[in-house]
């Protein structure tokens, strides 16, 4: 299933700021990286497609039931009087999975994510870290088609920010669902994605689409390299120009 | 136990004092009576203060819990919408503000001098502060957590109980807290009325001129109210563990 943007707007009439006419096709199993500057409409783009925002002006089409949508918070939107297993199994819970066999399909989400020993943890009792593999693990649990993540590792420190990048496109490979990952950080987005698309203005609109040709697979040591390192300046470039 | 030592220091120490103003003459019998007197008051007549003490626990305890039924009610009602918390909430606020004093000969001409008069007091005292609490409590959950649940294709009964009910559970038990020790004294002005429990015993006390029996009521008031903190802050410990 794929997702079409046709001339997609969304203007908040109060700070005439949000997103201008966006168009774009993103296939099936794409990670799509949008990068922008604050303000420029990058998480509205998540919220419309998500259906959460109304859009005011285009259209758009996406196959996808609510039931294969996943939705990953910049805080990790844990609820705190849950148990970590109790916040992962949560989807399955409002579905109606009775809790054995919910927490029988969280264990192996536990494990990829290196969440066992905290399984009885409160997320008060977790790190910045720890908290965003709870709602990683949350996201995944349902085996979701579509994966929308708002900023999600913006409030790490880098080293975890490159071993949950890591973990996330290991993931992303096993499964081959479509991801919209918004942030701010160039390097993440060229070196997690298969495609980065840059907004700018405000309302945002579309100053790169590109397609990143570096590989099923990412070691870290691409973000040496100098194709990389000339993507990232000519990002970086775009993205001061229209600051 | 542990905490109870240090609040039970200033009570010696004030309680010392008085006995000793009061044994030596400072302060005068008839304005202050000696600590010592006020509970051989109470031991001259256990069955007096002990019928006394139970009327108004049952009749507070009856206004409390109608207070947490009715006003939890009327909070899911008015955080349901804001069409009807703006239509509403200022009539609640009425009993906020309403000088019980005043209005509790009315509750004698419509509930006749008994159990009712002194539970409809308890009652329209202390519903307020749960009703405040609970609306401001459901009404401030994350909007973050509304938009995962919404994205989890979420029912309202389930945004109701798995999400607003759990995070609004603080503010609703600090309500029944404050409207425990309003419940006792709603009752004690409402039998000041009607003539029963230990509002009754203080209004003939005082005419009797009987300082000692007015402390002594007063002080068995207080320890009502102290009850009911004390067992909701039990009950806080135990809703808040099993949210």
């Amino acid at each position: 299933m794929r997702i079409e943007l046709n001339c997609l707007q969304k203007i908040y009439p109060e700070s005439k700021t949000g997103l201008g006419s966006i168009t774009a096709v993103i296939p099936p199993s794409q990670w799509v990286s949008v990068l922008g500057p604050s303000g420029c409409g990058k998480s509205t783009l998540l919220k419309l497609i998500a259906g959460l925002e109304e859009k005011t002006g285009g259209s758009i089409e996406q196959g996808f039931t609510k039931k294969e949508i996943s939705f990953v918070f910049q805080d990790a939107a844990l609820l705190p009087w849950k148990t970590v297993i109790e916040n992962i199994t949560l989807p399955l819970r409002l579905r109606g999975v009775s809790r054995s066999e919910a927490e029988r399909e969280a264990q192996p989400w536990l494990k990829k994510l290196k969440l066992e020993k905290f399984a009885d943890h409160f997320p008060s009792q977790l790190s910045g870290g720890l908290k965003m593999r709870v709602s990683v693990a949350r996201a995944l649990i349902t085996k979701p088609k579509l994966i929308l993540m708002d900023e999600p590792f913006a409030a790490l420190d880098e080293p975890i920010r490159i071993e949950l990048g890591l973990e996330l496109r290991e993931l992303w490979k096993a499964l081959k669902p479509t991801i919209v990952f918004v942030t701010h950080s160039i390097t993440e987005a060229l070196w997690l994605s298969d495609r980065v698309m840059v907004l700018q203005g405000q309302p945002g609109q579309v100053a790169l689409d590109r397609e990143l040709l570096f590989g099923i697979d990412r070691p870290l040591s691409l973000r040496a390299s100098s194709d990389f390192q000339k993507t990232v300046e000519e990002c970086f470039q775009l993205l001061r120009s229209h600051s | 136990m542990k905490a109870l030592w240090k609040p039970m220091i200033p009570l010696v120490v004030v309680t010392v004092l008085a006995e000793c103003l009061t044994r030596y003459g400072v302060v005068p019998a008839f304005l202050l009576p000696a600590p010592s007197q006020v509970f051989k008051c109470i031991a001259d007549e256990p069955a007096v203060f002990k019928k006394a003490f139970l009327e108004t626990a049952i009749a507070s305890m009856s206004g409390l819990g109608m207070s947490i039924v009715i006003g939890l009610f009327t909070a899911l009602i008015l955080s349901y919408s804001k069409l009807i918390k703006d239509m509403f909430y200022p009539y609640a606020l009425f009993f906020q503000t309403v000088p019980i004093i005043a209005i509790a000969p009315l509750l004698v001409i419509w509930l006749g001098y008994g159990l009712p008069t002194v539970i409809a007091s308890s009652f329209i005292v202390s519903v307020f502060p749960i009703i405040a609490n609970s609306v401001l409590g459901l009404l401030s959950a994350d909007r973050q957590l509304l938009a995962l649940f919404k994205m989890m294709d979420a029912t309202q009964p389930q945004v109701l109980f798995k999400l607003r009910l759990p995070h609004a559970m603080p503010q609703i038990i600090g309500g029944v807290q404050i409207a425990g020790g309003l419940a006792v004294i709603g009752a004690i002005v409402g039998e000041f009325i009607s003539g029963t429990g230990l509002g009754g015993l203080v209004d003939v006390a005082r005419n009797q001129q009987r300082v000692d029996q007015v402390f002594a009521a007063v002080l068995m008031a207080s320890l009502l109210g102290i009850l009911f903190f004390s067992f909701v802050s039990g009950a806080k410990k135990f809703l808040l563990k099993n949210r």
